[in-house]
């Protein structure tokens, strides 16, 4: 397994690495650069600090929270975090056919979990962060498991801003 | 009288019964029935005599053996139902440790011996028995119930929850700790009110939002949190926690959530892989921390939203991922913070990043591959390092150090010169290869196997 190694020699970034940098404070992540995101080097898709983005799935690394993962289809997974902000979210994708895919004692909290997987022992649970009118912060658990889910979410009547970690 | 501080009670989540004794007096002069799954007697005829302490039965007469032995009374008419401990038997009639009901009250049921299947279960609940100085022993078995702890321990007497795998005392490790699964319920997996509890060798996981929630003062060793729904401990409070070879990881939100002011206390804490920070809330926290390991986390590795004290020794932090994630992010530590020895890598934005940290003493770290920069506002020190601390295997959390750290950390030569020490830099220290000479060198210690906690 690599070390880490984001690589910051701007002799060995590339025109268009250095353009980005230029241009935006930070480029595209190459493939098997860990940690994911930093300060000066993110997914090309990166929004933000809770929407960070799309990775394939390595062994070389299990904090995927706020990422989009792409899956091979046929892997096993143990004691990956793939928590997301919103309940639901439909974050990981399995590529092939058929796109089956087995978590062991991974955190799929908030994730949309698809027919053909395989769960052994995962948290599944679905939740979202409130606030009160004085500001004091509360994670509400919503649902065991996505299909859990009510069909409509209403919030608290003290919700006045729903902020995620 | 109440319930002998020295009782010990064993919990056989699947095997055991609710309503079972469950509990044996150390020292006593009976038979220990408690490490059972089944009760040894079950009651249907009990009467209390004319003083109400005492109980006898026809069917199933008292004898010397039930010495020491809880019984747990679940019903009769004017029985009162509970956990007493039987403290002598004397012809036939036993003695309990308190009044059970009133005189002359017949057909009494309950059950001596055997091991309870929880601590919220049964007519009259283990976690509201429990006496401070207590022990409770978990069997590592199938285990799901929500656990309110809200007696008090006291500082010289805690209560202590101790899990073992086949044997008590075994001090199991990995799977053969006992794990209490909330299979994604809501609410919190175990909440302490209570004061002054040990836990040892368990693991808490898939609670719908905390493994673990506290108000004081508690210990844990040998434990992991993993997978809760949001995050591993919840403190409510003030107190002094203390993490001794503890695991919290991939919990949903901060590792370790705090509100109140309290002072945190670890050694041989692997946090790792959680979505939010190792620490934060809305208190005023210190941490003395030593050799423990916070690393790929979504958030700060170890994240301190307070000005209180700060105390690093050998703390390796790496691989927080996140644009704005720093190894250590502060505000204004105290006067006498120290930070020696530890190791800052990789991280996603500065290793250490500070509003003002004059009051910190910070010297002899390590600084690697930050993204943004290795300090923001924090001292450098004039024995720091910049190189790659070559851990061994960080991805699959090995984070021995290779050569270029070896044996630069404080203290080397100690005042008065006549000690020199070898101490490396981070949290795991290095193990030489075997020489083909000279003397045999006693391996590093592990405070559990080696028996110096237990």
């Amino acid at each position: 397994m690599p070390r880490l190694n984001v690589e910051r020699d701007p002799e060995r970034l590339t025109v268009s690495e250095k353009k980005q940098l230029t241009d935006r404070g930070w480029r595209d992540r190459r493939s098997a650069e860990w940690p994911p995101v930093c300060a000066d080097c993110r997914p090309a898709d990166y929004a933000h600090d809770l929407d960070r983005g799309t990775l394939d799935y390595s062994p070389d690394w299990k904090n995927y929270s706020f990422h989009k993962v792409r899956i091979p289809a046929g892997t096993t997974i143990t004691g990956a975090n793939f928590t997301q902000t919103q309940p639901d979210t439909p974050a990981i994708t399995v590529l092939g056919n058929p796109a089956t895919v087995t978590f062991v004692e991974c955190n799929l909290g908030n994730v949309r979990i698809a027919p053909g997987w395989t769960l052994i022992s995962c948290n599944t649970v679905q939740s979202w962060i409130i606030a009160d009118a004085v500001g004091n912060e509360e994670r509400q658990w919503i649902a065991r498991h996505p299909d859990d889910l009510p069909a409509m979410v209403v919030k608290p009547a003290k919700a006045v801003t729903m902020r995620e970690f | 009288m109440a319930l002998s501080a020295l009782i010990q009670w064993e919990v056989r989540p699947t095997n055991g019964t609710a309503n079972a004794g469950g509990g044996f007096t150390a020292g006593a002069s009976g038979t220990d029935y408690s490490q059972q799954n089944a009760v040894q007697v079950a009651y249907t005829d009990l009467v209390i005599e004319a003083t109400t302490t005492n109980l006898t039965s026809s069917l199933n007469p008292f004898t010397a053996a039930h010495v020491g032995n809880v019984i747990a009374i679940t019903g009769g008419t004017g029985f009162t139902t509970g956990l007493y401990e039987v403290v002598s038997i004397a012809a036939a009639v036993a003695t309990m440790d308190r009044s059970v009901g009133t005189t002359a009250s017949t057909g009494g049921t309950g059950n001596l011996g055997g091991a309870r299947s929880g601590f919220s279960v049964g007519t009259t609940t283990l976690q509201a028995s429990l006496v401070a100085g207590q022990k409770v022993w978990v069997k590592n078995e199938a285990w799901n119930e929500a656990v309110s702890l809200t007696i008090n321990g006291a500082s010289g007497a805690p209560i202590t929850v101790e899990g073992y795998n086949t044997a008590r005392a075994d001090t199991p490790t990995g799977t053969n700790r006992p794990l209490l699964d909330r299979a994604n319920a809501a609410g919190i997996a175990v909440t302490v009110t209570g004061s002054n509890y040990v836990f040892k060798y368990l693991r808490v996981t898939r609670a719908g939002t905390y493994a673990l929630s506290d108000t004081s003062s508690f210990l844990l060793l040998g434990c992991r949190l993993y997978n809760n729904g949001s995050g591993a401990i919840s403190h409510g409070g003030s107190g002094a926690p203390v993490l001794i070879n503890t695991e919290l990881d991939t919990n949903t939100g901060t590792a370790f959530t705090h509100a109140g002011t309290l002072t945190v206390w670890g050694c041989g804490v692997y946090v790792h892989d959680n979505t939010g920070n190792f620490m934060g809330g809305g208190g005023n926290e210190s941490v003395h921390f030593v050799s423990c390991i916070s690393e790929a986390n979504a958030g700060h590795g170890l994240g301190l939203l307070s000005g209180g004290k700060l105390f690093l020794i050998n703390v390796t932090v790496d691989g927080n991922t996140g644009a704005t994630t720093d190894g250590y992010n502060g505000s204004t530590p105290v006067a006498s913070s120290v930070m020696l020895n530890c190791i800052f890598s990789n991280n996603g934005r500065y290793g250490a990043n500070c509003t003002d940290s004059d009051s910190v003493w910070a010297d002899y770290n390590d600084y690697f591959g930050n993204a943004t920069a290795a300090r923001n506002n924090f001292p450098t020190g004039p024995n720091d390092q910049a190189v790659d601390p070559g851990f061994v295997d960080r991805a699959n959390g090995n984070f021995a150090i290779g050569t270029a750290l070896k044996a630069l950390g404080y203290p080397g030569i100690f005042p008065g010169g006549l000690s020199t020490g070898y101490l490396d830099i981070g949290a795991v220290q290095r193990q030489e290869g075997a020489g083909s000479g000279g003397l045999r060198t006693r391996p590093r210690h592990n405070l559990v196997t080696d028996g110096v906690l237990t």
